[in-house]
């Protein structure tokens, strides 16, 4: 079954004097359970389109189809709804709340869901386990490691069990053994069926993944 | 969820110590002045010695007289003969008292001590026995005088205590004689010092209106009930007064203002009729929410830099919640429900900082007499909190609501990108 499916997507940006096309009439389907690596020069509009494919953003011509349901035309509460059910965010520049330690951080998702503080905090020890931070649960991102960023980041995308892992660039700030670690993760999640969109630059992180898609300038190539 | 934002506001209350204490300080002088603006006409009706029956006490200060035939009209101070006549006849106050208006000095009285002291101007209140009932004077020596005195016109004289001193220097003033008006008086009382602040006690010397020559031929009227709960009686009572007099002096009619209570009192209105009485307590009420909207306004305009400058370190948080599933909605309550918390605290210090401004500034701008006090219940009452409670409220809505509603309506992109647009 396809699980996100973009049909004929555009993105412009106007600035004042300049236009740029960031993508340009893309068609890509991503099957349940795949694990995708985007790949792409700098600039080629790699994040563009994970926003769009994340509801993030808004495409200027297209459609974006999650999980079978069409979802541009949907209101603010469902989408809302929607995206904290679905999707789960690996910022590239980890977009953690600075004045929240770890462990609120990693609750946010549950934030928006009926939960209890006593599940929240014990499924933020879980997931914080799982990235190698149980011992730094009560720290600011101010105290953490660029590493420990993109670790926290991960652990707040994965805590609602969403059917959809988006990642942008994942393991870019973390040494290749702790990368490997993330990775190793990030397949497991895969095996228990979680679908994975990421975008990277490392060649064989990618070859690592089912399928790779290569963007250049705003097109896909392959 | 709210204790995580309450544990976030505190947070960031810490990580952005500077601009926080200046918006908590903001709004604590806003809620300050607000509350001291309250006070200020507040303590205008509250119970002091010895005026200690405010709260159970109407006032009729006005008459109007028409003849319905050629229109002409009259108006001025209660006259005597409708006291007389037609008001200490009422039924339903537990007393009626007749006084003399004593604002401005040049309504001072010639007072002299035959052989001790020269003439002298003094304000001369004169009065009825009821005076004494209705108000609470701390007697040294001595007392007032009885209805029985009264009716037989008694030259009795009450003296405060810095006049018994001034006039008799020093030397023992009770007993002795006089001279009012060029009329011999006896020092029958002695009471402590009455503020000028006290439109109908104050006074240096109190009489008997009836021990003059030309009586009080007109005078403001004191209606005190025994419960507050009789006012809409009394007020009754005085319209068919009006009714009866208007038949009894055909074809004149009476109008007698009011009866108004403190807290009308304190309104200074002007009204020649029943219908212009309303129409001015809607100006001053609508003149009331006006000045306070405006003393609003402005704290919330200056604070609104600041919220705007808090909510836009947070864009890029806003856009990562909105990701993570939170609905627009939810961001707006919880940047108000942030915002509230500084509001509060900093109405809380405002409140504590009004009550040192009244405590110090009593004496001079609430014009509160040395020796009575503002009582602190009425300045911790309920009212109060809740009126503070609403001020916060609306300065947290106008300060933070534009701004907050803007940015929770930013799209999740722009935010992430701190896309200020
Ligand atoms: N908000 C914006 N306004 C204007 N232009 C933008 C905006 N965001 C992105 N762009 C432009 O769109 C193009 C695609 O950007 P995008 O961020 O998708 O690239 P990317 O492939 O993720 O690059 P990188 O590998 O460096 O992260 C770039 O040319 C960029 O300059
Ligand atoms: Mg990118």
């Amino acid at each position: 079954m396809t699980m996100i499916q973009l049909e004929g997507i555009t993105k412009l940006y106007r600035t004042k004097d300049v236009e740029t096309v960031a993508l340009e009439q893309i068609n890509l389907e991503v099957e349940e359970g795949e694990f995708l690596s985007v790949m792409g020069p700098s600039g080629c509009g790699k994040s563009t389109m994970l926003n769009i494919m994340g509801l993030l953003d808004l495409p200027n011509e297209g459609k974006v189809r999650i999980n079978g349901i069409e979802t541009n035309r949907m209101k603010d509460g469902p989408m809302a709804e929607f995206r904290n059910s679905m999707l789960g965010f690996v910022f590239q520049s980890f977009h953690l709340i600075n004045s929240l330690n770890v462990q609120d951080n990693v609750e946010l998702p549950l934030l928006y869901r009926p939960s209890t503080g006593r599940s929240r905090r014990e499924q933020a020890g879980e997931v914080l386990a799982k990235v190698g931070l149980s011992h730094r649960m009560r720290h600011f991102p101010s105290q953490l490691s660029g590493g420990q960023c993109q670790r926290v980041a991960i652990a707040r995308a994965i805590i609602g069990h969403p059917k959809i892992i988006l990642a942008d660039e994942p393991t870019g700030n973390l040494d290749s053994r702790m990368g490997e670690d993330i990775m190793s993760l990030l397949h497991e999640l895969n095996r228990e069926g979680t679908t994975i969109v990421m975008v990277t630059h490392d060649e064989h992180i990618a070859r690592g993944t089912q399928r790779i898609v290569r963007f250049f300038d705003g097109r896909r190539i392959q | 969820m709210y204790r995580i934002y309450f544990k976030q506001a505190i947070q960031m209350l810490r990580q952005n110590s500077f601009i926080s204490i200046i918006s908590i300080l903001g709004t604590a002088l806003a809620i300050m002045m607000i509350m001291t603006i309250i006070v200020t006409e507040e303590v205008k009706t509250f119970r002091m010695a010895p005026e200690i029956n405010r709260d159970r006490s109407l006032y009729i200060m006005y008459h109007v007289e028409r003849d319905t035939t050629d229109g002409g009209w009259f108006s001025g101070l209660v006259p005597h003969d409708i006291v007389k006549e037609y008001l200490s006849a009422l039924k339903t106050p537990a007393y009626t008292s007749f006084m003399n208006r004593l604002d401005d000095l040049n309504m001072q009285t010639t007072v002299n001590v035959e052989g001790l002291s020269d003439y002298g101007l003094y304000a001369a209140r004169y009065v009825d026995a009821s005076f004494w009932k209705v108000f609470s004077f701390g007697f040294i020596e001595g007392s007032g005088f009885s209805e029985e005195e009264f009716q037989s016109g008694i030259h009795h004289a009450v003296l405060s205590e810095s006049t018994a001193k001034e006039l008799f220097k020093g030397e023992k003033a009770l007993g002795r004689n006089i001279q009012i008006a060029f009329t011999n008086y006896r020092v029958t009382g002695i009471v402590k010092d009455v503020s000028p602040v006290f439109k109908y006690a104050g006074g240096d010397i109190w009489i008997p209106y009836t021990s003059r020559k030309e009586g009080l031929r007109a005078g403001y009227v004191l209606l005190m009930a025994t419960d507050k709960a009789d006012f809409p009686r009394i007020i009754a009572e005085i319209r068919d007064v009006e009714r009866k007099y208007a038949i009894d002096h055909h074809p004149k009619t009476l109008y007698l203002r009011g009866p108004e209570n403190q807290k009308m009192r304190t309104m200074d209105l002007q009204a020649n009729s029943e219908q212009e009485i309303r129409e001015a307590i809607r100006i001053k009420n609508r003149r009331t929410v006006f000045v306070f909207l405006i003393l609003l306004i402005i704290p919330a305009l200056n604070l609104s830099g600041f919220s705007l400058s808090r909510i836009r370190k947070r864009i890029a948080e806003i856009g990562v919640r909105k990701a993570f599933g939170a609905k627009k909605y939810v961001i707006l309550i919880q940047v108000l429900y942030e915002n509230m918390i500084t509001s509060l605290v900093g109405g809380l210090i405002g409140l504590i900082l009004s009550y040192v401004a009244i405590t110090w500034l009593k004496n001079w701008l609430l014009k509160v007499p040395e020796g009575s006090d503002i009582p602190l219940s009425a300045m911790l009452s309920p009212a109060v909190f809740a009126a503070v409670f609403v001020a916060c409220l609306l300065l947290n809505l106008l300060s933070a609501g534009l701004s907050a509603l803007k940015a929770s309506r930013m799209t999740i992109v722009n935010s992430l990108n701190q896309n200020d647009r």
